[in-house]
Parts: C-alpha cells; sequence; structure tokens
C-alpha cells in the first residue's frame, strides 16, 4: 500500500488514534489500580500517625509496622475528633479525612482542625497533624502529646523533597526519637519549644538537635511545629481547663 | 503491558538468538555502555544512587522502559510520520513511564515514595530516547526489544556498582530500606575513630565515581580507546 505518511491527513489521523489508545488504556490502567494505590496511601498515613505514638526501638518499628498491625491498632485504639479555631469540637467528622493542608489556607474561622486521641490503658495521647516548608518542598509530620499537653511522647515527619543524606534526614528515627519527652510551653504556659542548628548540642528538656548540613530543613520544623502548637492551643486551653 | 508482546518471531529468519542478536544485549553492559561510553542518563545516576534498593527498582524500571518503547516503536516505525516522529516517541516513553509508576505505587509503595521524581524522571532519561533514534526507528521488533533490554541491563549494573560503593562508605551498611539490611563495617572500626563519609551519600561522589569507573573501563578495555 502506498500513502504519503507525511501528509498532513494522516499526521492528524496517526495523533488522534494515538492520543486516544494512550488516554484510553492510561486511564483504564490508573482506575484499575486505584483501590491499591489508596490502601497504600491510607495504611502510610496511618502508620505516621501512629509512629508518633507507638514507641518502640527502630528496629521493632520495621517488623511491627506491618499494613495488618496499623490498620488494627488504629481502628482500635484511636478517636478521631475535629476541633473548630476556637477549640470546639465539631460534631460527625472523621478527622482522618480532613485535609490539614487544605485547611491551614482557609480564613481562620472556617477551619476544621483534625485530632486524632490515641488511648492506651489509662493513657490518652493527643496526635495533630504539622505542615511546614522545608528547603525545597514541603514537610509534614505528625506530633503527639501525652495527656498534660505539655510535655511530647513523640513525632513522626516526612518529606517531599529534601536533600538525600542532609535535609531528608528528618524522616530518620534517631530526628524522631529526639522529641520523646521534650516539653512545648514552659512553666508560665509560654511556647518554648526549639530546633537546634547542626547536631550533637547539649540539650534542654525543650530543645532537639536538627540536622548538620540542613539547616533550613531543621528551621522549617521548628517553624511547623510551632504553627501548628499555634493553631491547637484554643484546644489545648479547653482540655486543660476542663480536667 | 503485555499486550504489547506481540510474537516476534514471525518478523524474523535468523535464529531468535543468533549470534548477532545476542550481541544486542551484551554489547551495551561492556563495549557500547550507556553510561560509561556513551555518557548518558547521568542526570537519574547521580540521584538515586545513594543505596542499592532504589538503584535496582529504579534499574529494573529502565530496564522496562526501554524494552518497550523501542519495542513499541519499531513495530509502528514504519507508519510513524518523519515530521512527529519525536513526538510519538515521547507519547511511548510517557506512557510506559507513568504506567510503571502507577505500578510502583500500588505494588511497591515504599520504595515510590523513596523515589520520589525520579521514576517519572525516566522520561527525560536520554539512554531511552536515544535507543529509539538510533536503533529502533530502523530495525525490526525483535533486535530493538533485545537491544532495549540490552542497554537497560546496562545502565542497571553501573547505578549497582556506583550505589554499592556510596551505601558501603556513606552508611557503612548495604541494602538499608529493605528486609534484607546488614551492616558491612564493623562496630570496632567506627571505634577506631572511622566515620562515614557524607560526601559519599551527596550526589557529587557519584559523578565522581562514574568518572572514575569510565577511566578504568577505558584502560581495560582497549577498544574504547580512540586511536585517530
Amino acid at each position: 500500500m502506498q500513502f504519503n505518511k507525511d501528509s498532513n491527513g494522516f499526521i492528524i489521523l496517526f495523533v488522534v488514534i494515538m492520543v486516544v489508545t494512550v488516554s484510553i488504556s492510561l486511564s483504564l490502567i490508573s482506575s484499575g489500580l486505584k483501590p491499591l494505590k489508596d490502601k497504600n496511601e491510607m495504611v502510610d498515613k496511618k502508620g505516621k500517625i501512629l509512629k508518633s505514638v507507638v514507641l518502640v526501638n527502630e528496629k521493632e518499628e520495621k517488623e511491627l509496622f506491618t499494613a495488618d498491625f496499623v490498620l488494627n491498632e488504629f481502628d482500635s485504639k484511636i478517636t478521631q475528633i475535629v476541633v473548630d479555631y476556637q477549640g470546639n469540637v465539631k460534631e460527625g467528622l472523621s478527622s482522618f479525612n480532613v485535609d490539614f493542608k487544605k485547611e491551614t489556607r482557609k480564613p481562620e474561622q472556617e477551619r476544621s482542625y483534625p485530632v486524632f486521641v490515641y488511648q492506651d490503658g489509662g493513657e490518652k495521647y493527643y496526635i495533630i497533624p504539622l505542615i511546614g516548608l522545608g528547603l525545597w518542598d514541603e514537610i509534614s509530620g505528625y506530633l503527639a502529646l501525652k495527656g498534660d499537653l505539655t510535655t511530647l511522647r513523640g513525632a513522626a515527619f516526612d518529606h517531599k523533597g529534601e536533600t538525600p543524606g542532609l535535609g531528608a534526614k528528618i524522616s530518620e528515627y534517631w530526628f524522631r526519637e529526639q522529641f520523646q519527652d521534650k516539653t512545648i510551653f514552659d512553666e508560665q504556659g509560654n511556647y518554648h519549644f526549639t530546633v537546634l542548628k547542626g547536631e550533637g548540642n547539649s540539650l534542654k528538656e525543650n530543645q532537639v538537635d536538627g540536622m548538620s548540613g540542613a539547616t533550613l530543613t531543621a528551621d522549617g520544623t521548628k517553624e511547623m511545629i510551632k504553627n501548628s502548637i499555634a493553631m491547637y492551643r484554643p484546644f489545648f486551653e479547653k482540655i486543660k481547663s476542663e480536667s | 503491558m503485555s499486550t504489547e508482546t506481540a510474537s516476534p518471531a514471525q518478523v524474523n529468519s535468523e535464529p531468535l538468538f543468533s549470534k548477532k542478536n545476542r550481541r544486542l544485549i551484551t554489547d551495551p553492559f561492556n563495549d557500547s555502555n550507556p553510561i560509561t561510553v556513551q555518557v548518558l542518563g547521568i542526570c537519574s545516576a547521580l540521584a538515586i544512587t545513594s543505596t542499592v534498593a532504589n538503584s535496582f527498582v529504579m534499574g529494573l524500571c529502565v530496564i522496562m522502559v526501554t524494552a518497550f518503547s523501542n519495542l513499541t516503536i519499531s513495530s509502528i516505525r514504519t507508519i510513524i510520520p518523519s515530521r512527529i516522529r519525536m513526538i510519538v516517541q515521547l507519547v511511548v516513553i510517557a506512557t510506559l513511564v507513568t504506567i510503571v509508576s502507577e505500578m510502583l505505587k500500588a505494588f511497591a509503595y515504599d520504595i515510590s515514595k523513596q523515589l520520589s521524581v525520579f521514576v517519572g524522571l525516566i522520561i527525560t532519561n536520554c539512554i531511552i530516547m536515544g535507543r529509539l533514534e538510533a536503533f529502533a526507528m530502523g530495525n525490526k521488533p525483535w533486535p530493538s526489544l533485545l537491544d532495549g533490554i540490552g542497554n537497560g541491563i546496562g545502565y542497571a549494573i553501573i547505578l549497582l556498582a556506583v550505589a554499592f560503593i556510596r551505601e558501603i562508605f556513606g552508611t557503612g551498611k548495604l541494602l538499608s530500606g529493605t528486609p534484607l539490611e546488614f551492616t558491612v563495617i564493623p562496630q570496632f572500626i567506627y571505634d577506631m575513630g572511622y566515620s562515614d563519609n557524607g560526601l559519599m551519600v551527596l550526589p557529587i561522589s557519584a559523578i565522581i565515581l562514574i568518572g572514575l569507573f569510565i577511566w578504568v573501563h577505558r584502560a581495560w578495555n582497549s577498544k574504547l580507546v580512540d586511536i585517530s
């Protein structure tokens, strides 16, 4: 068959067929895999929330945090509540589905803040989400506070594009581990938590090491925690006054 | 992707693994290695070689993409209008990369998170488009598939070699991030004052290593030396 494959008509036909084929096959694959991807993302998010509060050493953590454990633990021990900017509980909402990043972009009065309450035996821990900016991209995480709402239980962090080996250390175990038992408010109730520059500092109860070579990521972490705590402060005050 | 594996035997009267065809796979390991000889695909080789596990997965992804993009382009090479051939090549590459990336997200979520943008950036990996232009546009599907697999493996070998050195000297471990993780450098060496080389975790070390690889490769393989 002799045809001119460089004629405009054929080029248009070729492109149309190509684009239709590609888009149909890609959308089929994408929607076919969607349940799996959604489940992975859900397990990942629930796992991060739990890592801030379930304290085991690094090795145990790797073995313990299977998908089954995460889902089971989350469903059995975590109560989800949503609060408004004044700290009042909004009824009938599940905090897992609240997109904290989107909420922080709304005007303050319209925001919904997600809170996860982890109950283990008699102890209650409050987990709040964090979101901020690292050096290159977004950093995020979860901060777990003990029942007194002053002492930290632990923290978990994630990042999108920090430098591997430098800022990416934010998601490593040793960095998270430092947050255990630190205090975020001083005795007068003023915020005093800070992330220092570099590693190997001698630390007070309100300080954690930064990451050497990644001062901007560390500063971002400091700001991120400060901002989140400020947003949840009214809620904390309410809980404290009730107890 | 399985739909694309049309039986290639009919297009070729010579044996499937004739000497010529085998060379298509093995040449990129040595004489025409995409990284150390053709110096293609360096960008991702620098970025994701900090651990062996990442490099392995990245290598697999690239092998998939080079193999199937070569196969696809070669099968339709006679009807691709030459004025838009680059666009067609890019569409095929981008489609395959998207499929690979979706698969990773569905079946290997942790690794897809670690590789982050670099899976998407396979699209810009010069090896793939280079092979499409240089080989698949002018050869039958079966040799093109072999050429794609060969070049993908040639790329993966270098990636693994670089990652091997970077991971040992950068973190003292191997296969970290997988259940098989183990420590290579024993604690007593650290106690004697050794410390991990921070440079090794940075991409800059990869370019130094690849430079050294090219040097060693050329010293060892006399065919690569330009005698003119």
